[in-house]
């Protein structure tokens, strides 16, 4: 790739994802949130990360796969039912060690 | 204090590093055969630090795009990092300028989703635990990104290898223990199957719709729970009134009835 290319299409991707990132933090302390907002946000984390996880598991668009056939289903039900009594270490082994064995017999 | 901070963020990173490595393999290797050279590559990925947006700008790179469509999919793709941005300004704003532009500037969708929780309990020193997860995040990321450029065609079957879905379970082992309240569960509900509908939007952009879907949908929870519990109030204050207000109607009686 050309100098000046490589330039426009770095700089540019990174500025445009660092504008995205800063835009809120950047203002934070030089304007008061409400408690309605503040209560509100903390819905992003459950909400941005299920839809991920949702869309990693099954699959998107036509190649969509909502089926206990696909190992990755059974594999996040796995992790689902060790997270609600293990902490993030256990759950990523039992997720890892899971999707191996139904890769393989399913 | 400072190093305890530290050795935890990167050890909340550690399992979310494992999910990404692979991946930013892969960009590497990818971005090898749409031009780039081995320092090119690498310099990319440790400037734009932005995996998804990465590869697909690769994608649109081979197939001739011009650089402003590129630039807008960086800006669709990335999007749904205004809700993280929101989410951690509250917790940030005692930090001085440049501390927030470096948080920003590592605010992944990783990073984010094994800070937050620690964030939120606004302890004192909390941007050392965030840098030392962003920077053990970024370093993988590079590392990765490198050896994906100069050794990526010698492993074309990395992507099956599985090891990307330590990311999702690493989310999940996140996501299910703060999903707790009605208006928490009916919020994630609400995204994911938005998100499973909407996954057919190009760019990724289903997932910024589903997130605010979510968001929306605990914000009309929220009113809810409040206008239940206002009611609630008011019958008990009205319960309670009736229970003052009959003893002295009673007591008013008695005398009557006694001479009656």
């Amino acid at each position: 790739m050309n100098y000046s290319t490589f330039v426009i299409f770095t700089l540019g991707m990174a500025a445009i994802t660092f504008a995205i990132r800063f835009c809120v933090i950047g203002m934070a302390g030089s304007f008061e949130m409400s408690a309605r907002v503040k209560q509100t946000l903390r819905f992003v984390p459950i909400t941005v990360l299920p839809a991920i996880i949702a869309v990693e598991v099954l699959g998107a668009g036509s190649n969509m796969m909502f089926t206990l056939e696909n190992p990755r289903v059974l594999a996040a039900i796995v992790c689902t039912i060790v997270s609600l009594r293990f902490d993030l270490v256990w759950v990523v082994l039992s997720g890892m060690l899971s999707l191996i064995i139904f890769q393989n017999i399913v | 204090m400072k190093k305890q901070l530290m050795n935890a963020g990167f050890k909340a990173i550690a399992p979310l590093c494992i999910g990404a490595f692979p991946f930013s393999f892969i960009v590497g290797a990818v971005s090898i055969q749409a031009g780039m050279d081995v320092i090119q590559s690498t310099l990319w990925a440790f400037t734009v630090f932005a995996g998804s947006a990465q590869m697909v700008a690769l994608g649109l790179l081979q197939s001739g795009a011009s650089m402003a469509v590129i630039m807008l999919t960086t800006f669709i793709i990335n999007l749904r990092h205004v809700l993280y941005s929101a989410s951690l300004s509250e917790h940030t704003k005692e930090y001085p300028l440049h501390i927030r532009m470096l948080m920003a500037y590592g605010l992944t969708d990783e990073v984010y989703a094994s800070t937050i929780t620690e964030v939120r309990k606004e302890k004192e020193g909390r941007h050392w635990f965030y840098l030392a997860a962003m920077f053990g995040f970024w370093g993988n990321w590079v590392i990765a990104n490198l050896l994906g450029a100069l050794v990526g065609s010698s492993f074309p079957d990395i992507a099956n290898y599985g090891l990307e879905f330590a990311m999702v379970a690493a989310f999940i082992a996140i996501v299910i223990p703060q999903v707790k309240s009605r208006e928490c569960i009916v919020a994630a509900v609400v995204a994911t199957v938005s998100g499973i509908l909407l996954s057919g939007l190009p760019h990724s952009l289903g997932l910024v719709v589903a997130a605010a879907l979510g968001v929306f949908a605990g914000y009309q929870m929220d009113l809810a729970t409040e206008r239940e519990e206002a009611e609630k109030q008011q019958a008990l204050d009205q319960a309670q009134q009736q229970a003052t207000t009959q003893p002295e109607q009673e007591s008013n009686l008695t005398p009557a009835n006694s001479e009656a």
